[in-house]
């Protein structure tokens, strides 16, 4: 045992003082050297564990970092959430733009405060008051059609109905002229038949003549009679005939052009701009702007796509010209550089302004200088 | 020393090494264990002191391998601390 101890004790110590030599050797040698030796290790002996320690890092990173991409993909997942309903807003502040543009003159743009009381689904508040020319019995209107009428106002708010209201009515016809009548709101929420679910917002276009058959799709807008709406404001579209007990006259269920849930910024028109008789342009070039524009959507490829943005570009190049030989030919534009925009035109012998069409593009985003929606915003009444 | 306690010994060490270039990294921000010195102490009781010092010479030129400014260093630690250790735990034992 002894023997064994001195015996190993030598070639130990041997040993010891060997690797520590080397040891004591690696510190001084060049660093050249030094680095030679340590990048043979690293290539051969020590690749394996190096890797190892690479994944280890690379897992280490994966982990640490999860919990800062699950927070960015919530907040991604927010936000893209918030985007549909940005991105519907930004098309209706488009067409709000775009109707302002085709009306030129005589309205107010303002925000529809939806009230969240019991029984307030029919009246909105609007941001707008007398002090911007807002007065009773104006009607409200949205780029798709018309949305009911000012009921009280405020200097700076007033409250409008909805065409859902129960006293809502409005002298109707069809967009051919072949049939009139009244519009009310449909109240019961029943059905036309076994087969359709019950709708709550439609309308009833009420006492139209025996003889006039109207079929589903055709349009409905204002007739103009009664004086409170303009004729050629949208109304909508024809579902079906209802079935009712009076045999003198029709009764039609009528499909909205505006959805309640949908109001969210309007147009006032002021009185003086309800009686010009070019409104009903407005609308048509507005509608076929709009049905191009259903048309790019439903667009699939690339190229159909391209093909409705042209034919889009086409109808409100076509409008705008007509907007242009009608204003030239009866209505001179007002200058609205000096009194704002809500002042009608004077006649055409004491303004002989020469008229010019107004640029519009297929994005009605950009409005011209002096002819913005809510230009007349400072008029004074 | 037998076969199989010299097995396990190899095999504790080579565990603590691969746990060194594994977990340690894992564990970096909390505590950096340094499972090659663990290594070292246990794998040092089961030989003899000379080979304690060269496979401490080993194992710190592997170390040094990956930081070439102080290559050396850790191999003339590890030779050192393995060679005491075997030395205290040979005193100890007689």
């Amino acid at each position: 045992m002894a023997r064994a101890v001195r015996s190993g004790t030598r070639v130990d110590t041997v040993l010891l003082v060997a690797c520590c030599a080397m040891a004591l050797l690696a510190t001084v040698l060049p660093l050249n050297l030094r680095e030679a030796i340590a990048a043979g290790l690293r290539r051969t002996v020590v690749a394996p564990l190096l890797s190892l320690q690479q994944q280890a890092e690379r897992g280490r990173s994966a982990f640490l970092s999860r919990e800062a991409t699950t927070g960015r993909l919530d907040s991604v997942s927010l936000r893209n959430m918030q985007l549909a309903k940005l991105e519907a807003e930004n098309e209706r502040l488009r067409a709000l733009l775009g109707l302002g543009r085709q009306l030129e003159w005589g309205f107010v743009s303002a925000e529809a405060l939806r009230s969240r009381g019991i029984g307030e689904d029919n009246t909105v508040t609007l941001t707008v008051g007398s002090r911007a020319g807002v007065e009773s019995k104006t009607p409200v209107i949205a780029p798709e059609g018309l949305v009911g009428m000012v009921l009280t106002v405020d200097p700076s708010s007033s409250i409008a109905i909805l065409w859902t209201h129960t006293d809502f009515a409005a002298s109707a016809m069809s967009a051919d002229r072949s049939a009139y009548g009244i519009i009310y709101p449909h109240l019961s929420e029943s059905g036309r038949g076994e087969d359709t679910p019950p709708e709550r917002y439609l309308l009833e276009l009420r006492g139209v003549a025996f003889r006039s058959a109207l079929k589903p799709g055709t349009a409905i807008v204002t007739s103009g009679l009664g004086g409170v709406y303009p004729a050629g404001i949208p109304i909508g579209t024809v579902l079906g005939e209802l079935r009712t007990s009076e045999g003198w006259a029709r009764t039609y269920l009528v499909r909205p052009a505006v959805r309640p849930p949908d109001v969210s910024n309007v147009i006032v028109l002021l009185p003086r701009k309800t009686h010009d008789p070019s409104l009903d342009r407005v609308w048509r070039s507005t509608i076929s702007a709009d049905s191009a524009a259903r048309r790019i959507a439903a667009a699939g490829d690339s190229l159909a796509r391209r093909a409705a943005t042209d034919s889009v570009r086409s109808v409100e190049a076509a409008a705008a010209r007509l907007a242009g030989d009608s204003a030239a030919r009866a209505t001179p534009r007002p200058d609205t550089s000096r009194t704002g925009a809500s002042r009608p035109p004077a006649p055409p012998s004491a303004q002989p302004v020469p008229a010019r069409p107004t640029p519009v593009r297929a994005d009605t985003g950009r409005p011209p200088a002096t002819r913005r929606p809510d230009a007349a915003d400072g008029a004074r009444p | 020393m037998t076969w199989t306690r010299s097995a396990r010994a190899v095999l504790a060490f080579a565990l603590l090494v691969l746990l060194h270039y594994t977990v340690r990294p894992l564990l970096g921000w909390r505590t950096p264990v340094d499972f090659l010195v663990i290594a070292v102490l246990l794998s040092a009781v089961r030989v003899r002191p000379g080979a304690a010092a060269l496979i401490g010479f080993l194992t710190g030129l592997v170390a040094d391998s990956l930081t070439p400014s102080a290559f050396g260093a850790g191999a003339l630690a590890m030779t050192a601390v393995r060679h005491r250790v075997v030395a205290e735990g040979g005193l100890l034992r007689r």
